[in-house]
């Protein structure tokens, strides 16, 4: 009798990890996530391509002999990947961000993807030092997207496919493969370990106890784009704030799986990331942090289906307006 | 016959579904336990499991730790640094140049690759070693001819917002946290960065 019972909660359990993990999961808010992610990362490698002899070669900041050891040594992996010459660091780097744009638009497969999340983790072991929250973040989101069929909606490789197959009717939808699933629900749980851990480590902190802890960050010059002293009149503002970015950040790896709270969670957390942007310019950061949220959306609610569904008519013939 | 045929490739299909599923939920189970306790790699959790997690997360980077502001938010930092032209004897060649890392010292740096490069500078302060071995080397390479660089690692506490709303903005008396001289052409220097 017993083990009847454990075996009906084992099968229940079963069917509901599968249910979360192998369920087909919406291609169209996978494809806007590609687009953000891939999009962000490419405009902010594009910057870093004026600066890639300072940062990874042997005449800037870090010879690549000791790009492992200034970590500390249970961080360190087996290799680095950037087997180049510091001649070809441009063409490499440049190649990245090809690559980059490419998935933003959709273009080839996961291999493309794949060579991404390669020059990307080849470029943070290199130089470690240099590496933005965003391209940590970003880096990891990207090595996730690789395994998804993230290429199926709002692509060219689909518009080409489609074109191709010359149907009268518009294709039939894709669906998710089994890789796909997994990895759409990685990046949703990577984005709430990350915000759980954040909250968790600032509790640690004198300041945030304090409730001021913002205040350090708005009258740190080298953290800020503007003169906020001003701020220091309204102390109430800044306490409240210190104390919601905790609270947000402890409490949205749970909210956001509850439907009913789900859409504040997000709403508020867009609220915090374009203030993160706007005070500090952290703009790939919060772009970053924000494609995931996409994953969480539900799309038909947005209405971007039918957006979908114009564009694709609109290349198809451009004489008639979306 | 036929149907035993056909059903036998479907039986096939659903098992290798199944135990492709229960692969992939091993490798969901351990890729969930890498970025749970390498985030937290210094707990008992991490120092007991690092030599099974570590690899794996090094390579892909999950081995990070999410303390952005944490535990509290950073104080203005950088570096001065006089670069000295002197000969083998001692006497100076040229006169002395003063500079600082970040360039623009206490002020705001919007441009995106300089935030890098002040972004860099904290990774190698938060290290003493490493501002010994990398920073230096860094500025006799930048500075061609130089004979030794003096470092000043500088932090300004920023005023706590008690004294700001009184009106007390300017930073607490700044503290040297470090002051080194770095010789461009010592060999033991070397000796050191290869220790690193």
């Amino acid at each position: 009798m017993k083990s009847l019972g454990l075996q009906k909660v084992w099968k229940k359990v079963w069917t509901a990890w599968q249910d979360f993990w192998f369920s087909p999961v919406p291609l169209l808010n996978l494809a806007l996530f590609r687009i953000l992610l891939a999009g962000t990362l490419a405009a902010q490698y594009i910057s870093r391509q004026f600066d890639v002899s300072l940062f990874y070669t042997d005449q800037g900041i870090l010879p690549k002999a000791l790009s492992l050891k200034v970590l500390p040594e249970n961080y360190r992996p087996f290799a680095i990947f950037s087997f180049w010459p510091d001649s070809w660091v441009p063409f490499v780097h440049a190649t990245f961000v090809l690559l980059l744009l490419c998935l933003c638009l959709g273009i080839g497969n996961r291999l493309i993807a794949l060579t991404a999340s390669f020059l990307h983790l080849a470029f943070i072991h290199r130089n470690y030092g240099i590496a933005f929250g965003a391209d940590q973040v970003g880096g990891i989101f990207l090595i996730y997207l690789s395994f998804t069929n993230c290429n199926q909606r709002l692509s060219v490789t689909s518009f080409l496919k489609q074109k191709i197959a010359r149907a009268q009717e518009p294709m039939e939808s894709p669906q998710s493969d089994l890789l796909t699933s997994i990895f759409y629900r990685m990046i949703q749980i990577q984005l709430c370990v990350i915000y759980a851990y954040s909250g968790m480590e600032k509790l640690k902190g004198q300041t945030w106890w304090d409730g001021t802890a913002l205040w350090s960050v708005f009258a740190n010059p080298q953290m800020v784009i503007g003169n906020f002293l001003w701020l220091r009149h309204f102390p109430f503002l800044i306490v409240f704030l210190s104390f919601s970015t905790l609270l947000f950040e402890i409490y949205f790896p749970v909210l956001v799986w509850v439907k009913t709270l789900r859409k504040p969670a997000l709403i508020v957390g867009l609220m915090f990331h374009l203030g993160i942007g706007f005070v500090m310019a952290l703009w790939s950061f919060s772009l970053v942090m924000l494609a995931p949220y996409l994953l969480f959306l539900d799309i038909s609610e947005a209405g971007l289906s039918r957006i979908e569904t114009l564009f694709t008519k609109w290349i198809r013939n451009p004489a008639i307006s979306p | 016959m036929s149907t035993t045929g056909a059903a036998r490739p479907a039986s096939n299909r659903q098992a290798y579904s199944k135990l492709a599923r229960i692969l992939l939920s091993l490798f969901i189970c351990f890729h969930l336990v890498v970025i749970l306790v390498l985030a937290n790699g210094s707990s008992f959790l991490g120092r007991s499991l690092e030599p099974w997690l570590a690899p794996y997360g090094n390579v892909l980077a999950l081995n990070l730790t999410w303390t952005f502001f944490a535990p509290d938010p950073a104080h203005t930092m950088f570096i001065r640094y006089l670069v000295y032209f002197d000969d083998d004897l001692g006497t100076e060649r040229k006169s002395p140049i003063e500079g600082y890392v970040p360039e623009e010292k206490d002020q705001i740096v919007i441009d995106t690759s300089k935030r890098r490069y002040l972004y860099a500078m904290r990774f190698l302060i938060l290290d003493q070693k490493r501002m010994k071995t990398l920073l230096g080397p860094f500025l006799c390479r930048k500075y061609p001819g130089a004979s030794s660089i003096s470092l000043e690692e500088i932090l300004e506490p920023i005023p706590n917002l008690d004294l700001a709303r009184i009106g007390d903005l300017k930073p607490s008396e700044e503290r040297k946290m470090l002051t080194y001289t770095h010789h461009c052409n010592d060999l033991s220097e070397k000796n050191e960065e290869a220790e690193l």
